[in-house]
């Protein structure tokens, strides 16, 4: 079976499941738009008439132009942009099936009003068991399937395995347009023996990650999957009411948030919103006295990678 | 399991004799509509329609009919053929986007240019690309629009995205540009340290506009924007690029009167402006022009641009 699976950069989720389906002997093109360097519309107009089936963890109408719009800064990194709607129009696939790559918000935020298409998709591969979207969707399937980014991975080794502590970093747009790699390795100086750190996989955090490992940082390398460190710390850290944060609660795991003045503007909102209970709110001087959390008592279940083959054949008997 | 697009094909015109000879050719699925018996056509048909409307009148007249929506939203495409010009083809976009369709694509075969609008956010607004800056407001005799309820299966790229509403009527009722204009290159497109581009325009009246550089890119986050004030006083303003940008500096510049040129030298980076009837804009600085875009800003109502040009010099 043709099988085209798309995503962008730390939103490609499906790197796993591709894996999985090659090995069962599918022919599985990866269309991350990060890596991608050519022109997407004259790779995808290729792929027309000839019965691909599709999955993507990309916003489904979340385009260059729609970016270039509600987010200049994103356009401006992918300038290939091009949405699973343009993509599904275009190839007309056997069949296209969603998988969220975010738990916080799976179906996009408010400003892409995203969820207004969603009924393009075939079946939507939910991470919960009761998902409200089912009621606002009037021919796409929504099946449980689990987590996407939790399965049974290699594990991850620490060598320093003294420190139980992990800190995600967020805001890496903020982050690059306000401080250089050497600026913000001073800035962390003194969380530097408490924690390790992971960088999100972006443009450019490779610059940042060099600089933090020549200062002696310990870091765990940005292309790690998330949930694999999220199970191998026992505290996890980020600086975002975000993705991580919904990862941790769903793996069962405590997880900070950090404040610091680093983030001092994009911070205040999420501080003032009230989502944040008073101990889940640290300083950089609480990172050396985090204590262990209890073990994890439900195992969270593995991601279904059987649904997605069993559709993906049930739609060949049609 | 294929998307059901390509089921349930109609075809309606408001032309009693089109829908005779139609019919005489492809037997089925055509019918005649106007104000009185859409209604009729509303209750009979199915869903997932796949439709084509031949219009030799104005659209306003499909418009009159009040449950024409519930019609509409059961659509997955909606093609227009008109053969009168129609006047509103930004409230016709607006329609449309405001019922939920993704995307509509516009084409005059008189210029033989496309423009292609997205929706930002239902019952909101919309953001347009196109082969030229702006958003045409009428259509020539035989054109089409192409309305989908998802998104154009037939890829294409733009060259500008305009933000806003892109065209409007100023208050003296002439039709002028509006909003902000991007040009965007293709991904191939990497020569564009040779690029000369020159813009022509009518002033209504003593107007403000700036044409900007956007130098921006991994570890440079600033661009440069050349800002016309009553088309006689040009300065430059450096803009930290942030999701709404800021001005950092600015300086306001002189005008040689005689030959109407002004030349900007700033950060060892040249511009030579010539103020007529057109502005002309000459990046000497090669490779600082990154990849990315150039642009036209029209801060009011009251600049029609005619065209742009662009030339890459040996």
């Amino acid at each position: 079976m043709n099988i085209l699976t798309s995503g962008v950069g730390s939103e490609y989720v499906l790197s796993h499941l591709s894996k999985q389906l090659k090995a069962k002997g599918h022919n599985v093109i990866e269309f991350d738009l990060l890596k991608f360097k050519e022109n997407p519309y004259d790779f995808i107009k290729t792929l027309k008439g000839h019965s691909y089936s599709y999955i993507t963890s990309a916003h489904t109408n979340l385009n260059y132009r729609l970016a270039s719009h509600i987010s200049p800064m994103y356009a401006e990194e992918y300038p290939r942009l091009i949405s699973p709607m343009e993509i599904i129009a275009a190839i007309n696939p056997n069949i296209a099936i969603y998988i969220p790559h975010d738990l916080q918000s799976p179906y996009g935020e408010n400003n892409t009003s995203e969820q207004d298409y969603l009924d393009i998709y075939d079946y939507i591969i939910s991470p919960f068991k009761e998902d409200i979207i089912e009621k606002k969707l009037k021919r796409a399937k929504v099946l449980y399937g689990g987590w996407i980014k939790s399965f049974k991975d290699v594990k991850f080794s620490i060598k320093n395995s003294k420190i139980r502590n992990v800190y995600f970093i967020s805001n890496f747009h903020f982050i690059r347009e306000n401080y250089s790699p050497s600026r913000l390795a001073s800035l962390y100086a003194d969380i530097k023996k408490h924690t390790y750190i992971k960088f999100p996989e972006w443009v450019d955090v490779r610059k940042y990650e060099t600089e933090f490992i020549k200062e002696g940082f310990n870091i765990v390398p940005s292309k790690t999957l998330s949930t694999s460190v999220i199970k191998t710390f026992d505290n996890i850290i980020c600086d975002n009411l975000g993705s991580i944060f919904a990862e941790s609660r769903y793996l069962n795991k405590k997880c900070y948030f950090f404040k610091t003045d680093i983030f001092m503007d994009p911070q205040k909102n999420i501080i003032n919103s009230g989502n944040l209970q008073s101990n889940e709110i640290i300083t950089s001087v609480d990172f050396a006295n985090l204590k262990k959390t209890k073990p994890i008592t439900n195992e969270p279940e593995l991601f279904n990678f059987e649904l997605v083959e069993t559709i993906l054949n049930s739609s060949l008997k049609l | 399991m294929p998307l059901p697009v390509k089921k349930n094909k109609i075809t309606l015109c408001d032309s009693n004799f089109i829908v005779i000879f139609l019919k005489f050719l492809f037997f089925k699925n055509i019918y005649y509509i106007n104000e009185d018996n859409i209604k009729k056509i509303i209750k009979t048909d199915k869903k997932n329609l796949n439709l084509d409307i031949v219009l030799f009148s104005s659209f306003k007249q499909i418009l009159a009919n009040e449950k024409i929506d519930l019609f509409f939203k059961d659509c997955i495409k909606i093609n227009f053929i008109f053969f009168n010009d129609q006047n509103n083809l930004i409230k016709i976009r607006e329609y449309f986007h405001n019922i939920g369709f993704f995307e509509i694509i516009s084409h005059n075969f008189k210029m033989n240019n496309f423009f292609s609008s997205i929706n930002l956010n239902p019952h909101s607004s919309f953001l347009i690309s196109g082969d030229n800056p702006g958003n045409p407001i009428s259509s020539s005799f035989f054109s089409s629009l192409k309305v989908y309820k998802y998104a154009n299966p037939n890829l294409r790229e733009y060259k500008w995205i305009s933000h806003g509403k892109a065209i409007k009527l100023d208050k003296y009722g002439f039709v002028c540009s509006s909003g902000s204009h991007i040009r965007k290159f293709t991904s191939e497109q990497k020569n564009l340290n040779r690029l000369r581009v020159s813009v022509k325009f009518i002033l209504r009246k003593n107007t403000n506009f700036a044409i900007f550089f956007n130098l921006a890119g991994p570890g440079k986050k600033h661009y440069y924007e050349v800002r016309v004030i009553y088309s006689k006083y040009p300065y430059l303003v450096i803009n930290n690029l942030q999701d709404k940008p800021t001005i950092l500096d600015k300086m306001i510049l002189p005008l040689n009167r005689t030959n109407n040129k002004i030349t900007l030298d700033f950060n060892k980076e040249n511009f030579d402006i010539f103020l007529n009837d057109k502005l002309f804009i000459n990046n000497i600085s090669v490779e600082k022009f990154n990849s990315f875009d150039y642009g036209l800003e029209v801060l009011s109502d009251s600049i029609m641009i005619k065209e742009f040009k662009e030339e890459f010099f040996s």
